[in-house]
């Protein structure tokens, strides 16, 4: 740990040493916000006429130039916003705060003129898309529960991990292989009520940023992507609600100055109520019993002067189930996140970060002879110092360390009364990670423009804690005990990123991508998507880390003066170190839960082609994948590579949004894919009169296809510049396509000698309504 | 607790529509099926030899005849096995005792397949309890809570699989205990998943506890996974696959040697 420090001072040192030699060059810095709500604008573009040549504002607003000195008209635009251009005499270095004016609801007025317009085409970033919860709202989603996690569903290489399901697999890799976290802090169950709805309020959520593998060297720890996600920071200027009320959940959300224009608080709250009725059904022992979920996000920030601004936002989401008093199950994470920015010079941008995330379930059984409780969770403690420095509008670099102490409780059962059961208490894990990294952006010339860096990531097992040996068949054959803080294994990574972006002409380019990323927690799950039970398992002597080497290679073009932006890419990935647990594993409170194991490796390649038109009346997207992946495993399908269960050839969806006029929008969504791979049986027998399946290789077959179209409208009313309402009616799967869910296989119930394969569909038509308000 | 399973399944009931759909499936060449069983009770005891058929096919499975079997105990004495009707055979001498080792051979077609199983020492059912409750939406079906007694052995790892009959009719379902969790203690097994198995007062219910070894037990758990398995639902185990087996040469089926406690209760 120590050593990195050291390396960062130097390179601060360095730095230093570099800005002592410009004196020709000044530098331009400062915010970006909205000017109503005084939200930091991340994304926003700074462009120096004069020179050509510009910058964007990172995820807290912040932006710095260093050009020669001079008097320039200095360009400033957002998306959404109406640009300002300001004549800047840049004599010395200077700060400028700017204030952008979000554009008003008449549609029609709307042109294409934002410089942030062409990201798509002159950026290094590939396979990243970004989502902001207004832009989405429209979409038609089941129940009428808007969700980041099932919006990014409909990007290319992006898939769900189930009907209806949040969860979402990217390019090959399984659900546990996304960074997802909440203003830095990792969210280790993105999921409620089994999946069917995501932990994120839409409401509180200012920018989600999702990368699919070829990520900057900041992010680590996740073979497949990150999924970035900002918390609204609340107005500095008016105090306002809003909130709706939809079949599934209430939301209401608070937010306002502490001290305007200094700092500023915000509140969200959303819980569900399909119990409130059970005391309907008149039934005593439902009247005692309850099934919901909640989140609550808080954040409060403060600006401590001009150049320190202090964070502190938190997390607590939690699904609660019990019946009758007798059973209770209750799981949900908790994180917290305290940041400070501050400006060490007008170049150098440095974030401290001090992070806790905690998820955990409990199960509680109680009558009147005895009561048992099982719980098990994974808790972190993570610091991170980043820094950015804005040499000049060529160079930009990123630098910075981070410290994360993991503490894994794989589980515990305690008892008391008569029952089955002993308690027992299987041992925590303990883990120190520690990762440096380096990236540096760079202008070589008007074409080429290329962002590498390194992350090196340090995993380290520590005692106190047992180590376990297994024989082939998974008996144990020795054991061995550590110490606390004792050293029990270490893996240690250096992971190269790569991206290079070659401007063909103004509206078109060409990027090349390389990326390797390790992963050491992994979520070993007897699902394809994350249940409350899931168990994260730390890499071991037995567990080696995942590793994954990602290529990818891109066509980016925009049409029509950046109205329509479009994209190809193509990626090979390859994962190595992939586990599943073996055939009939015991999983539940299993110490020796790395005999129950098998490794192997696995592989995905495809195509993924994206147009979208982001403004306008008529707005949408159309997204289209064509991929393979594939999975080896000794020890599975007889070592030879079967599909993986999310292998789809095709993956389409398209996306329409028409907004009418201020009070009516319409929109609709189609969405095709390949039936995933499946076992099904190739043959029968019988044992103990019972007949019994026979397989002969694993996902040997397809599900039917999948497809549906979702519909809806949305009418806007008592409009005004301080709030509206509105009423949103949406249909899932308006043509009621019964699309296999599952597919069973069983002895026909007349004639027993007979077999039969039965199709579950799980939703029909799925009408849903929800009223919304601000005020 | 057996409200709540109820409740998960009316929920399930509400939202899934089921359809019987025809699929193209492959089909396999016939595997040998073993199903062997060396019980304390002579007329549980047989090996039956059958073969594997396309699943569309109407199950008459074919049986195997003139098959040669010899099993041995405790690598001394050998018990030849007669076959007393088609693909069953039989040896009236031999019993499983507690602790003893066993070794069958099967050669057939020029084949041989052999399977070990050790008899492990036996659990005894001490008694039996029930409730016998209105189903609660739908009050005309009865349902069944079971409830076995017995003590777990705390100087050894035990597996146990229940049968249950109801009027001498075996019911369907695989139940299985294992003490991982329980070792020692005095154990109030219980069971409800009857499918849909109607009961009724005066119905009588006999419960069959078999101590088997834990190959057995595995073969059992990854059964149930082969049998009434789901696929394609984010739910389910990741992928079924075949059971795990203790015969060698891919034979499918098992070998057990167990001993068997028994109690019957009548429903009143």
């Amino acid at each position: 740990m120590r050593n990195y420090l050291i390396y960062s001072f130097l390179i601060i040192l360095l730095f230093s040493e570099i800005d002592f030699g410009q004196d020709k060059n000044s530098t331009l810095s400062g915010f970006i916000f909205d000017i109503n709500s005084g939200e930091t604008l991340i994304g926003a573009n700074i462009f120096i006429k004069e020179l050509g040549v510009g910058t964007a504002s990172n995820e807290y607003g912040f932006y710095s130039v260093s050009i020669p000195s001079g008097k320039y008209n200095v360009e400033f635009s957002f998306i959404g916003y109406e640009k300002q251009t300001k004549l800047i005499d840049l004599k010395n270095s200077i700060k400028q705060n700017i204030n952008l004016i979000g554009k008003t609801l008449n549609l029609d007025e709307v042109i294409v003129t934002d410089t942030k317009a062409d990201q798509n085409v002159k950026s290094t970033e590939m396979g990243t898309s970004e989502i902001v919860p207004k832009e989405i709202e429209k979409v038609p989603v089941i129940f009428g529960e808007k969700d980041i996690l099932k919006t990014i569903q409909l990007l290319p290489g992006i898939s769900s991990a189930g009907e209806g399901n949040s969860g979402f697999i990217v390019r090959g890799g399984s659900a546990d292989q996304n960074l997802i976290i909440l203003d830095e802090a990792p969210v280790y169950n993105a999921s409620h009520l089994m999946g069917f709805f995501s932990v994120f309020n839409s409401d509180a959520i200012k920018n989600a940023k999702i990368i699919k593998g070829i990520s900057g060297p900041e992010y680590g720890g996740r073979l497949s992507s990150v999924l970035d996600i900002s918390m609204k920071d609340g107005s500095t200027k008016n105090y306002s609600a809003y909130g709706g009320i939809g079949l599934i959940s209430s939301r209401l959300t608070f937010e306002g100055p502490i001290s305007e224009n200094e700092g500023s608080f915000i509140f969200a709250g959303r819980r569900t109520y399909a119990d409130l009725f059970f005391p309907l059904f008149g039934d005593d022992q439902l009247k005692n019993s309850t099934l919901y979920f909640y989140d609550f996000n808080g954040k409060l920030n403060y600006r401590l002067g001009e150049s320190d601004r202090i964070f502190l936002s938190g997390y607590n989401g939690r699904d609660i189930f019990s019946f009758n008093d007798e059973f209770g199950f209750d799981w949900g994470n908790t994180t917290a996140t305290l940041r400070w920015n501050q400006i060490f010079s007008e170049k150098l941008f440095s974030n401290s970060t001090l992070i806790y995330s905690d998820y955990n379930y409990d199960i509680n059984i109680e009558d009147s002879e005895q009561s048992t409780t099982v719980s098990s969770g994974i808790r972190d403690i993570n610091f991170e110092q980043d820094f950015q420095y804005y040499y000049n509008t060529n160079s930009t670099f990123k630098f910075g360390i981070n410290g994360i102490y993991h503490t894994f409780l794989p589980g515990e059962i305690s008892v008391s009364g008569t029952t089955n059961f002993n308690s027992k208490k299987i041992d925590n894990h303990y883990a120190i990670e520690g990762n440096a990294y380096f990236g540096h952006e760079l202008k070589i010339n008007e074409l080429l423009k290329v962002n590498y860096g390194a992350r090196f990531s340090s995993f380290n097992l520590i005692g106190s804690g047992k180590i376990y040996s297994f024989d082939d068949e998974g008996n144990l054959t020795n054991t061995k005990f550590y110490d606390s803080g004792e050293l029990i294994k270490s893996y240690n990574f250096l992971e190269p990123r790569f991206s290079a972006n070659y401007l063909l002409d103004e509206t078109s380019s060409v990027k090349l991508g390389y990326a390797k990323n390790t992963q050491n927690i992994h979520l070993v799950s007897t699902a394809s998507t994350s249940t409350p039970l899931d168990i994260w398992q730390p890499s071991t002597s037995l567990v080696k880390p995942e590793v994954s080497n990602l290529f990818s290679l891109g066509y980016f073009r925009n049409f029509n003066n950046n109205l329509y932006e479009s994209s190809i890419e193509i990626y090979y990935k390859d994962m190595q170190n992939l586990i599943e647990y073996k055939n009939g594993a015991d999983i539940f409170l299993n110490e020796f839960i790395e005999s129950q194991l098998v490794f192997g490796r696995g592989w995905s390649y495809g195509l993924e082609f994206y147009f979208e038109k982001k403004v306008g009346k008529f707005t949408g997207w159309l997204s289209y994948t064509l991929s393979t992946t594939q999975r080896k495993f000794e020890k599975i399908n007889d070592g030879k590579s079967f599909p993986a269960r999310q292998d789809r050839t095709h993956d389409f969806s398209l996306i329409g949004i028409f907004n009418l006029n201020d009070n009516w929008s319409f929109s609709a969504n189609w969405i095709y894919y390949t039936g995933l791979a499946a076992t099904f049986p190739s043959g029968k027998y019988e044992i103990a009169g019972q007949t019994i399946n026979l397989y002969t290789e694993r996902n040997g077959y397809r599900m039917p296809d999948y497809h549906r179209l979702d519909l809806g409208a949305t009418y806007y009313f008592n409009r005004s510049d301080k709030g509206e309402m509105s009423l949103s009616l949406s249909f899932y799967n308006a043509y009621a396509r019964e699309n296999a869910y599952r597919i069973t296989f069983e002895e026909n119930e007349e004639d027993p000698s007979k077999t039969q394969a039965i199709k579950l569909a799980l939703f029909s038509i799925v009408p849903s309504i929800t009223f919304n308000f601000r005020f | 607790m057996k409200k709540i399973f109820l409740i998960i399944l009316s929920i399930n009931i509400f939202l899934g529509c089921e359809e019987v759909i025809e699929l193209d499936l492959n089909s396999a060449n016939p595997a040998i099926v073993i199903e062997a069983n060396l019980t304390n009770s002579l007329e549980k005891n047989f090996v039956s030899i059958t073969e594997s058929t396309d699943f569309y096919n109407p199950g008459n499975y074919k049986t195997i005849s003139g098959a040669e079997i010899i099993i041995t105990v405790n690598n001394s004495t050998n018990y030849i096995l007669t076959e007393t009707s088609p693909g069953k055979y039989f040896n009236t001498n031999l019993f499983a005792v507690p602790e003893n080792k066993y070794l069958i051979e099967v050669n057939y077609n020029d084949k041989k397949y052999l399977a070990i199983s050790t008899s492990p020492k036996s659990l005894i059912i001490d008694s039996l309890n029930y409730l016998l409750e209105s189903r609660p939406f739908n009050k005309d079906k009865k349902f069944l809570e079971l409830h076995v007694f017995f003590q777990d052995d705390p100087n050894i790892e035990n597996y146990a699989r229940f049968v249950v009959y109801k009027n001498s009719e075996k019911l369907d379902g695989i139940f299985l205990f294992d003490d991982r969790l329980t070792n020692g203690n005095y154990i109030d097994f219980f069971f409800f998943n009857f499918n849909d198995e109607d009961f009724q007062v005066g119905d009588v219910i006999s419960i069959e506890l078999n101590s088997i070894d834990k190959e057995t037990h595995s073969y059992f758990k990854t059964l149930r996974n082969a049998r009434a398995n789901s696929s394609g639902g984010p739910f389910g185990s990741t992928a079924p696959a075949n059971p795990e087996t203790n015969w060698n040469n891919n034979a499918l089926g098992y070998f057990s040697a167990f001993t068997i406690s028994e109690k019957s209760i009548i429903l009143e």
